[in-house]
């Protein structure tokens, strides 16, 4: 690492030396750039332009990306956007097993697609958001509600606070008052428990012998998840830019 | 940068320095923002943990970035997140000096804030989702709208194909076919003429000699955004999470 370069002037390097290399320009989005603690301004595309007069920015495919179908399914963006999903494997066939209706089924399997495919900050909240179009609006509830719902302990249905969350967060570490807010609020609504059941289903302890396909989850997303014809991104539904922005996070405009 | 160093040196030597800056706090990036990097990695909370004893994941601020007010302000997210607003403050200065309703000066105030605070990618429906909260159905409306609508001339209220699109995107340029679906329906709705005078005062030629400072919106903002009492992010609006993001874009969970 060359410490005289400040971190912004470093990204602006490699910038430059991605657009030497590729006939396209990438321009970081600002949500991007703060999440690496970068403040500075976004590097001029006119200027890059000029040091490289073929280059476009981009405005279709990135290429360094595997292709999408053209009308993507759920299942595309589990296979060729999302990270490893074996979590969300466990804890859907954990529901199956214990003889949850379909819809809690599909709440679990779906219940923390923004970490492995969007955004981990508030993930109850953005999943949630992504397919309200596409779900009941049960499962909707019971999403965003998981990740409130998971600081708090139920006696009642044998749910504890996460060990895993005093390690990752500290033994001292208390929810948001935003997050107090909701529980209250959720605590006593009348979905409270299909909320409560991702939670009981949340499988920590990644077992490595239990292997579960997605496949297996195929018939129980087909009739619980309404696959618009037009594919996820290109219904006009109130969300449909959520999911363009998972085929092409780096689009120009 | 050091070209002696391996990727993964740079990466390590990278990760030291954050956690520095980060007092010992693990910042783990999204993965959306990943894939904007072209990067298909997972980062593994557990095993940054075990590389870093007596860190935690963050949960709170990020200390890299500004401190924000307990109940933030439209302002202070202008202030503290956003990039320079200078296009933005220039477009609705002139919208205000050709005599426009307040309401689309506002418009034109905030119809980029996608691209100058959060993503690029679809900006005009990411601005709209996040203030249709706070402000006339029609300003979400023509925000959403003006992204499809800078793609096509409408002469008559003198508006041309931006000249810098053919720079930027290529003269063969065709905008994707969601986006002319976009544009139809646009053309034949109510408010067309609302969402057209976005495109018509968004000034490209930036004017170095024209400073137009945020002050001067104050009151406009002050009369047509409903700033929540509690502060953006913490109102429980169906957007409140978008700006908790804008907040704590690392926060783990």
């Amino acid at each position: 690492m060359n410490d005289v370069m400040t971190l912004s002037q470093r990204a602006d390097a490699l910038e430059e030396k991605m657009a030497r290399e590729l006939d396209y320009i990438v321009i970081k989005s600002r949500l991007y750039s703060m999440a690496e603690g970068d403040m500075g301004p976004a590097p001029n595309a006119a200027a890059l332009m000029k040091g490289n007069p073929n280059a476009r920015v981009l405005m279709g495919d990135d290429p360094r990306l595997p292709a999408m179908p053209e009308k993507p399914t759920l299942m595309d963006f589990f296979k060729h956007r999302f990270g490893p999903c074996m979590h969300l494997l466990q804890s859907a066939r954990h529901a199956v097993n214990a003889g949850l209706p379909e819809k809690m089924v599909l709440a679990c399997l779906l219940h923390d697609v923004s970490t492995i495919g969007f955004i981990r900050g508030d993930h109850g909240y953005w999943g949630a958001q992504l397919v309200e179009p596409y779900v009941d609006e049960e499962v909707t509830w019971a999403i965003r509600a998981h990740q409130v719902l998971r600081f708090y302990p139920d006696e009642s249905v044998g749910y504890e606070y996460p060990q895993s969350y005093i390690t990752s967060f500290g033994q001292e570490y208390r929810p948001d008052p935003y997050i107090e807010a909701d529980y209250k609020r959720m605590r006593n609504h009348k979905w409270y428990m299909a909320g409560r059941q991702i939670t009981v289903h949340d499988i920590y302890s990644f077992d490595p012998n239990v292997h579960p396909e997605l496949e297996e989850f195929e018939d129980v997303i087909g009739r619980n998840f309404r696959q618009p014809e037009q594919g996820l991104g290109f219904d006009n539904s109130p969300v449909a830019h959520m999911w363009r922005a998972m085929i092409r996070p780096a689009k120009y405009l | 940068m050091n070209d002696v160093m391996t990727s993964s040196e740079r990466a390590d030597a990278l990760e030291h320095k954050m956690m520095q800056e980060m007092n010992e706090a693990i910042a783990v990036k999204s993965r959306l923002f990943l894939l904007a990097d072209g990067d298909f990695a997972m980062p593994n909370g557990a095993k940054l943990q075990q590389a870093h004893p007596g860190a935690k994941m963050l949960m709170g601020d990020d200390p890299r970035l500004p401190a924000m007010p307990d109940k933030p302000t439209l302002i202070d997210f202008f202030k503290f997140r956003f990039a320079p607003a200078m296009h933005l403050l220039q477009s609705a200065r002139h919208a205000l000096v050709a005599g426009m309703p307040e309401k689309i000066v506002l418009a034109s105030l905030l119809h980029d804030i996608g691209v100058i605070g959060f993503i690029r990618s679809d900006h005009g429906y990411w601005g709209a989702q996040m203030v249709e909260p706070y402000v006339d159905e029609e300003v979400t409306w023509a925000i959403r709208a003006h992204q499809a609508l800078r793609f096509y001339p409408d002469e008559e209220a003198g508006y041309a194909y931006p000249d810098n699109y053919k720079a930027y995107f290529g003269e063969d340029y065709k905008p994707e076919p969601y986006i002319e679906e976009e544009y139809k329906r646009a053309r034949a709705h109510k408010w067309y003429g609302t969402a057209r005078m976005i495109t018509v005062h968004d000034i490209y030629s930036f004017d170095p000699e024209v400073h137009v400072e945020l002050e001067e919106f104050t009151d406009i903002v002050g009369r047509n955004f409903r700033q929540p009492e509690e502060g953006l992010g913490f109102d429980s609006s169906p957007s409140a999470h978008m700006w908790r993001t804008l907040r704590q874009p690392t926060k783990y969970l």
